[in-house]
């Protein structure tokens, strides 16, 4: 055992999981970076050891149902033995298993690049896994290099969930740092680490990584809009840049001609400064023929204040700000997000007075360069131009008004202008930062939950059918980015509510899995409307992207070891309470039991929001939630708790049905539909019977008749051979059916396809001998390497000439290093005669003929 | 949830490891020795699946075989003659998380282990075991074991072996709860490697005997199978073991044998002409014992002193002896 003492223990880090993955059967390549969580992390039920402690008798029992019904009814909680209070860090049961962020993949960080808006979004994983990808070589230093890269993803993101913004590089070197520090490897391996990640830095470009947080729907859009306005002004800016350059060309050849031009200081200049020109010569023979081609003054003016025009419109068009991470920048400025509606509304028609100009100048300019314009009929056109005079086309490069307002902030003015805007036409695109879905409402007597009416705006609108609709939560960066481009393409106004949450009010959870609990617990369903997209509302709206969408809730099997450490399993569905219980608002509308105050009346919310109400009216609801020690705890509920769960449930029926998934006048006309079929198809199978019944009889009735009619005729022959046929059925006529040509001699025939397939069974044969022959017959020595059962004689014998692969497998590692006598002799050695001599290379060897013969049979 | 699932959980292993990693002191059986061959595909199957080595256990008895753990870089125990078997069975009941390996000669096996051999085969333990079998005690010099062929000469049957050599596959092929049996040689590294690799996906106790040859004492005893590919049998099976390409060009003896099959299993493994190579039987459904007996927990010291008192009140003096009787039921 000496030998194992001396090994290394150093356990690295992250290894937790590993004996699961292989105790399910999975292979551990390298994909399964992604590992099951191990059954060690499972969430537990508390020991029985505590339960034992104390069993309330029935008195007892009896004062527990009393205290929950108080809690249930009226959120009154009294201190009883065995009862305690508050969530403390508590997590709904689902999401225990997702509490270590750092190591879920997801979305986020992400970045914005590129300049094509629908590609821009790139995530961390991405990042990572193009990396990784990149890699070409397929050996252990490969594998171990994609190893190393994707160890530092887990690094990269906490940090950046730390920081919220910072410089994938910067990131990098922090993280590269982090896991360098915090490694038990040996020097050797941690310096390999070292180089490995450095190497891969150099691959990448610096970008800002953004993290799930409160602002980053905000800064997305920012980023996008940009992104987007470059992407669609991209061929103007070009037709602007040609333009000016013809209308200064223009003005240019004018003033080349004019007096001031032909002045000799000015040919001077114009040329070069040649002593032996007389440009006091020049100037008088050029004035004497050119000055008649001067432009008209009236045509100079307009052709300068078109370019003024276009000068000044130019900003409009430009998509770099000079610094871009200030969300104050330039009213011009495409990302810039204003706070409220009369801002937004002074933007647009600022913009689109200097796009009305822009137009104006471009087509003048376009004019005065094919010499076209007449004033007679232009000027009038152009005095009276405006909005009215601009295409749809031309109304698309009036740059969108970004504006961005919180739930919690708006007050009712607001919401009357902003209803005002989204049912206008201005291309107003309004970010709806949703931060607190519920508010609570106490008087002296009682404390009520209800709904913060301004986060459902989005449900409002879309009843407009006038805007682009969207509502996401902030956690799913798929959805808000499609969502956002869809919007800024519509020409109209667009709501983008994104569900963002309250960082005072939230506890355990962080914000991406606060804002995707919204989403799963049906508070703040996923949907888009867009109304450019067709007329009716299947092809407008989209609910789809919610999780399984035809139920209430959405379930997923949560697995935990119950008091006896058994593993056992529980379809858990995600309800409104669960969400709730991340709010502090709301954490005196939970209570925590201990074991101690269990009662048989008890039972999961899932289950009572399906009684109906006189079944529910002994029973106290409750979810469970998992604490930071993996120790599953049911949580009573109040009825202001059921009652949003209801409320919740409804509006998600409602939206579900809106958006085609079961819904109920598709269903009560498919039923009704499937009634009228089956009445017209019962009422064909009754005729089909009768038509049936009818050609029987009268088809019994005719051969009756025709056997009546043989039989008599039959009689009447008397003594004739009976031939009763009573119809020419086909079987009745075998003999007349034409028969195959047979073979002469079917036994011969069936034997020779025999005798020939052996013939070319043994061609093959050959063929395949003949190639062994030809691998045989090669001048160069080699191994059959997969065969090598790595018994070490040969790398024993001539370690300079063999040694072992990545497989410990032998191969010929320097054919200069033995020689062909070496071969031989290794040849012979090796018990399971994979190698192959080969042809000597050299004839200088003494023994050479002998040498060949001895290598032959290896050959 | 959340379009997430546990396979987006990222748990890296910051060190990537080769076969180096999991090769301990230099191999000292004699060059040449099929041992070699086993000891490199243990280590690769470790680096394929990335296991972390100290989460691997490697268990012998004594024999050359039994060196096996001192090469490995992993946990090792090299234990008694015969007695593998229990000790991996006690690591494993005791740490389940661990990959535990057994590795055991025909002598250690068959001979001296031959009680645990059937038993450890009826708990059906989550274990890899390597059977070596060169058909001879190597390590103390040429004694017969109980598949020395019959009539093989050897230090203890001069006139050579008596009786006919034990077929260890048809005995554990007839064990209550059997779940996984294969035959593989060592000199057909390929197969050594996957028959190995699915042993250890096995949920249950997987049995393998390798053919392996002894340059000392056995080293001809499968020249034939060497020299004449057409006398290995492969079991060829979508469940079971595949052959490649270059494989099914040498050894063109084959049968499709669905290891769900045991009577077929049985019916192969009987066979005298031929030497099947593969998996022979294999069902991943037979109950484990360690997933049937799990250590409870223990009591705590307040339960315990609860229900010594309330023994010793049974024999108290001045207990009422009524109300003791009643509280003692435990």
């Amino acid at each position: 055992m000496n030998d194992i003492d001396s090994m290394e223990l150093d356990e690295p880090t992250g290894i937790e999981s590993v004996s699961q993955t292989t105790e399910s059967g999975t292979t551990a390549t390298l994909e399964d970076n992604l590992l099951q969580l191990a059954s060690g992390d499972l969430p537990h039920e508390p020991s029985p050891a505590a339960e034992d402690a104390a069993k309330p008798d029935a008195q007892e029992q009896a004062g527990i149902r009393r205290e929950l019904f108080n809690f249930f009814l009226f959120g009154i909680r009294s201190q009883a033995p065995g009862v305690s209070t508050g969530p403390n860090s508590l997590v709904p049961a689902l999401l225990h298993r997702y509490r270590d962020l750092k190591n879920i993949r997801h979305d986020y960080p992400f970045c914005l690049e590129g300049r094509e808006a629908s590609a821009a979004v790139r995530s961390l994983s991405n990042i990572i896994d193009e990396l990784a990808d990149n890699v070409s070589d397929e050996g252990d230093s490969g594998a171990r290099l994609r190893q190393h890269i994707h160890s530092i993803e887990p690094e990269i993101r906490e940090l950046a969930y730390r920081e919220r913004s910072a410089g994938l590089l910067g990131l990098w070197d922090r993280a590269a740092k982090n896991l360098l520090a915090k490694s038990n490897l040996s020097q050797e391996k941690k310096d390999l680490l070292r180089d490995n990640l450095a190497a891969t830095r150099r691959s990448l470009t610096d970008s800002e990584m953004i993290a799930c947080a409160p602002d980053s729907a905000q800064r997305l859009l920012a980023g996008l809009a940009r992104i987007h306005w470059r992407e669609r002004t991209n061929n103007l800016r070009e037709e602007i840049d040609s333009v000016q350059q013809q209308l200064t060309d223009l003005l240019s050849i004018d003033f080349e001609s004019s007096e001031d031009g032909l002045k000799p200081d000015h040919l001077r200049q114009a040329t070069a400064d040649d002593e032996e020109i007389d440009f006091d010569a020049m100037s008088s023979i050029l004035k004497a023929s050119h000055l008649d081609h001067q432009l008209p003054e009236g045509r100079k003016k307009r052709i300068r204040t078109a370019l003024d025009t276009l000068q000044k419109a130019g900003p409009l068009f430009e998509s770099e700000l000079e610094d871009p991470d200030t969300l104050q920048a330039s009213p011009l400025g495409v990302d810039t997000l204003f706070d409220n509606a009369a801002a937004a509304i002074e933007a647009y028609n600022a913009r689109m007075e200097m796009v009305v100009d822009f137009f104006r100048a471009m087509a003048i300019a376009k004019l005065e360069i094919e010499n076209r314009y007449r004033e007679e009929a232009h000027d009038d056109y152009f005095g009276r131009f405006d909005v009215k005079y601009l295409d749809e086309h031309e109304l698309t490069f009036c740059p969108p008004v970004l504006m961005s307002v919180r739930c919690s902030e708006i007050v009712e003015e607001d919401l009357n202008t902003l209803l005002t805007l989204l049912t206008s036409r201005l291309p107003v695109k309004v970010l709806l930062q949703v931060d607190e879905l519920f508010v609570r409402e106490t008087t002296s007597e009682r404390s009520d939950i209800t709904v913060n009416w301004p986060a459902r705006l989005a449900g409002m609108a879309m009843a407009t059918a006038n805007p682009y609709v969207m509502q996401s939560p902030v956690s799913h960066l798929r959805p808000l980015q499609k969502g956002f481009l869809d919007g800024l393409d519509f020409h109209g106004p667009a709501l983008f509510s994104v569900y963002v949450g309250k960082e005072e009010h939230r506890s355990g959870l962080p914000v991406y899995f606060d804002a995707g609990a919204a989403m799963e617990a049906r508070v703040f369903p996923l949907f888009s409307f867009a109304p450019g997209n067709g007329r009716t509302l299947a092809e407008r709206l989209d609910v789809l992207g919610n999780s399984q969408c035809d139920r209430d809730w959405p379930s997923e099997t949560f697995t935990y070891r119950n008091a006896e450490e058994a593993e056992t399993t529980l379809d858990q569905q995600f309800t409104p309470a669960d969400f709730l219980l991340n709010n502090r608002l709301f954490v005196d509308q939970f209570w925590r039991l201990e074991p101690g105050g269990r009662h048989d009346d008890l039972m999961p919310l899932q289950d009572y929001l399906i009684l109906r109400t006189e079944e529910s009216e002994d029973r106290i609801p409750y979810i469970l939630g998992v604490d930071e020690d993996s120790c599953i705890h049911p949580l009573v509920v109040t009825r202001n708790i059921v009652a949003l769960a209801r409320d919740c449930a409804d509006s998600w029926r409602q939206l579900r049905e809106f958006g085609g998934v079961r819904n109920s006048f598709a269903i009560k006309q498919v039923a009704e539909e499937k009634t009228r079929l089956e009445a017209e198809k019962a009422r064909e199978v009754v005729a089909i019977k009768e038509n049936y019944r009818l050609q029987m009889d009268q088809d019994v009735g005719k051969l009756t008749e025709r056997i009546v009619q043989r039989i008599a005729h039959q009689l009447l022959l008397r003594g004739e051979a009976p031939a009763i046929a009573f119809d020419q059925a086909p079987s009745a006529t075998p003999a007349s059916a034409p028969v195959p040509a047979a073979p002469t001699d079917p036994a011969a025939a069936e034997a020779a396809p025999e005798q020939a397939a052996p013939a070319g069974e043994e061609e093959e044969d050959e063929e395949e001998d003949e190639e062994d022959e030809g691998i045989g017959a090669l001048d160069d020595p080699y191994i059959d390497t997969p065969l090598c059962t790595s018994c070490d004689d040969c790398t024993t014998l001539y370690p300079q000439l063999f040694a072992y692969d990545d497989n410990k497998q032998a191969i010929i590692s320097d054919l200069d290093a033995g020689t062909f006598r070496d071969l031989v002799i290794a040849a012979e050695k090796c018990p399971v005669r994979i190698i192959h001599p080969g042809k000597p290379r050299s004839r200088d060897e003494p023994n050479l003929d002998d040498l060949i013969k001895r290598a032959a049979p290896f050959n | 949830m959340f379009g997430l699932n546990s396979q987006c959980v990222l748990r890296v292993d910051e060190d990537y490891k080769t076969l180096k990693d999991y090769e301990g002191r230099a191999a000292r059986w004699c060059p040449g020795c099929g041992d070699n061959g086993i000891l490199t595909a243990a280590q690769r199957l470790c680096r394929d699946e990335q296991l972390p080595p100290e989460k691997c256990v490697f268990v012998s008895g004594i024999g050359c075989a039994a060196r096996f753990p001192h090469y490995m870089n992993t946990y090792g125990f090299h234990g008694l003659h015969g007695r593998a078997l229990p000790t991996a069975q006690g690591v494993k009941l005791h740490r389940p998380d661990l990959h535990v390996f057994v590795n055991m000669g025909d002598g250690d096996c068959c001979s001296i282990g031959t009680a645990h051999w059937i038993h450890t085969v009826r708990t059906n333990m989550k274990l890899v075991t390597m059977m070596h079998d060169n058909n001879i005690y190597g390590l103390t010099k040429n004694q017969a074991s109980p598949t020395t062929p019959f009539g093989m000469k050897t230090n203890t049957t001069p006139q050579g072996a008596y009786l006919k050599a034990m077929n260890p596959l048809t005995v554990t092929l007839g064990i209550t709860n059997v779940s996984f049996v294969a035959q593989v040689a060592e000199w057909l590294p390929e197969v050594l490697y996957d028959v190995i690799r699915q042993a250890f996906h096995h949920n249950g106790f997987a049995f393998i005997r390798i053919l392996q040859r002894c340059p000392h004492f056995t080293p001809d005893i499968f020249s034939s199978l060497l020299s004449e590919p057409k006398n290995l049998l492969m079991l060829q099976h979508e469940d079971g073991m595949q052959l490649s390409e270059t494989m099914s060009r040498l050894y063109k003896t084959t049968e499709r044998h669905d290891p769900a099959d045991i009577h077929r299993a049985r019916e192969i493994a009987e066979r005298d002409d031929i030497v099947p190579i593969g998996i022979l039987f294999r069902d991943e459904n037979i109950p484990r014992y360690e997933q049937i007996v799990k250590p409870g927990h223990k009591s705590t010291w307040g339960q315990r002193e609860k229900v010594l008192n309330s023994a010793f009140d049974r024999f108290g003096i001045n207990a009422d002896f009524d109300s003791a009787n009643e509280k003692a039921q435990w």
